[in-house]
């Protein structure tokens, strides 16, 4: 199963975030709770961990990109449908 | 709300201890106040180089810090006083909750103490207090600086250097004019003094390191905020355009350098290193002009 991994918001008013830090890359197999990458806003860096299981296959963001809430930074490969 | 006591004023383990704390007390509310000697402290995702003039710091023999929080750049010396709140993280990013009690005890103290719009505090329009948070599983760092007696000259001097030729993505510096908050106290107080009764108006009991966890901090400390790959290497990609050299630099070492200085790439960007290989191919005059083109 394909799966998109977007840009999350942090707080209600939150527009976008930098995504500073890649801290997997393609090819990495990651299990939940693994940290998939950091963001900054407003002064406060965020760790964003992964939601389940699954193998990184391509990143669509740079670090340092300012990437809005909801645009997909990375696809990745889970088990199921 | 339980202090912990720290007396070290190493900044380096003082940041390690953050960390640790973060990452390893997850239940209840901490406090650690302390004071740093004096140093610069970046913030995690910005560029030593486009932030910082490394050769002014060597000149004033001052130490520069990577922390693990976001925001800009700040001056810290003994007369600075740093507190560093850790909690549930909640819902959402919240400033408020961790600077309304300490702009409350300033209150207290005769200061006329706000909030500022870039969630910082500040005292007749003078900044005397940035801050700036870490979130990990859960839990929130909250640390924030207050100027007590800190050396405003000092602090000038040190980290007002943005680089506008350093071109990068990194998170960039928002530099405030600043006070010190012991000119707005009435009576005549001592740091030590302030630190004190901060510590007493925002926590109910305080405890002081183990042993066990002081030598987990220092390890901490020696891997990670004691090295030139951290404080330094963690910069992110830029690119310098210099009066005589241009390149371009992924984590402190060189990628790429313009016509006649090839024999920078793969180098780091130390300036004792990058001198002595500036020194086979020119003059001490020269080669000094080309350190400040690249650092200053």
């Amino acid at each position: 199963m394909k799966v998109e991994i977007t840009m999350p918001s942090l707080r209600p008013e939150m527009k976008s975030g930098v995504l500073c830090t890649w801290c997997v890359k393609p090819g990495d197999e990651v299990k939940r709770g693994d940290v998939l990458f950091e963001v900054e806003t407003e002064k406060v860096v965020s760790e964003i961990e992964a939601m389940h299981d699954m193998k990184i296959v391509s990143l669509e963001a740079e670090e340092g990109d300012n990437v809005p809430v909801g645009q997909v930074v990375a696809y990745a490969e889970a088990d199921g449908e | 709300m339980t202090l912990i006591k720290n007396p070290s004023h190493d900044p380096s383990f003082c940041l390690a201890a953050e960390q640790f704390i973060l990452e390893n007390l997850t239940s209840g509310d901490f406090l650690m106040l302390w004071r740093g000697e004096r140093s610069v402290i970046v913030g995690k995702n910005q560029n030593v180089y486009g932030e910082v003039s490394i050769l002014e710091c060597e000149k004033h023999c001052t130490p520069i810090f990577r922390r693990n929080s976001g925001g800009g750049t700040v001056y810290h010396d003994l007369g600075n006083v740093n507190f560093s709140f850790f909690s549930d993280m909640g819902e959402r990013t919240d400033y408020a909750r961790f600077l309304t009690p300490v702009v409350e005890f300033l209150r207290s103290l005769g200061v006329p103490a706000e909030m500022g719009e870039a969630f910082d505090i500040t005292v007749n329009g003078k900044k005397v207090s940035g801050n700036a948070q870490s979130v990990h599983r859960g839990r929130v760092m909250h640390h924030g600086t207050l100027l007590f007696d800190a050396d405003i000259t000092a602090l000038s001097a040190l980290t007002s250097h943005a680089r506008e030729k350093a071109v990068s993505k990194a998170v960039k510096s928002n530099p405030a004019p600043v006070g010190n908050i012991s000119d707005f106290i009435p009576q005549t107080t001592t740091v030590e003094e302030f630190e004190k009764k901060l510590g007493d108006a925002l926590s109910d009991e305080a405890r002081s390191f183990t042993p066990d966890e002081v030598m987990a901090i220092e390890s901490l400390a020696g891997e990670k905020y004691r090295t030139w790959e951290w404080n330094c290497g963690r910069s992110p990609l830029f690119a310098l355009h210099g009066e005589h050299v241009t390149l371009s630099a992924k984590n402190g070492v060189v990628l790429s350098a313009g016509e006649g200085f090839d024999f920078l790439v793969g180098r780091r960007l130390i300036p004792s290193e990058i001198l002595s290989l500036l020194e086979e191919k020119y003059d001490t005059d020269t080669a000094e002009m080309l350190i400040k083109d690249i650092f200053d």
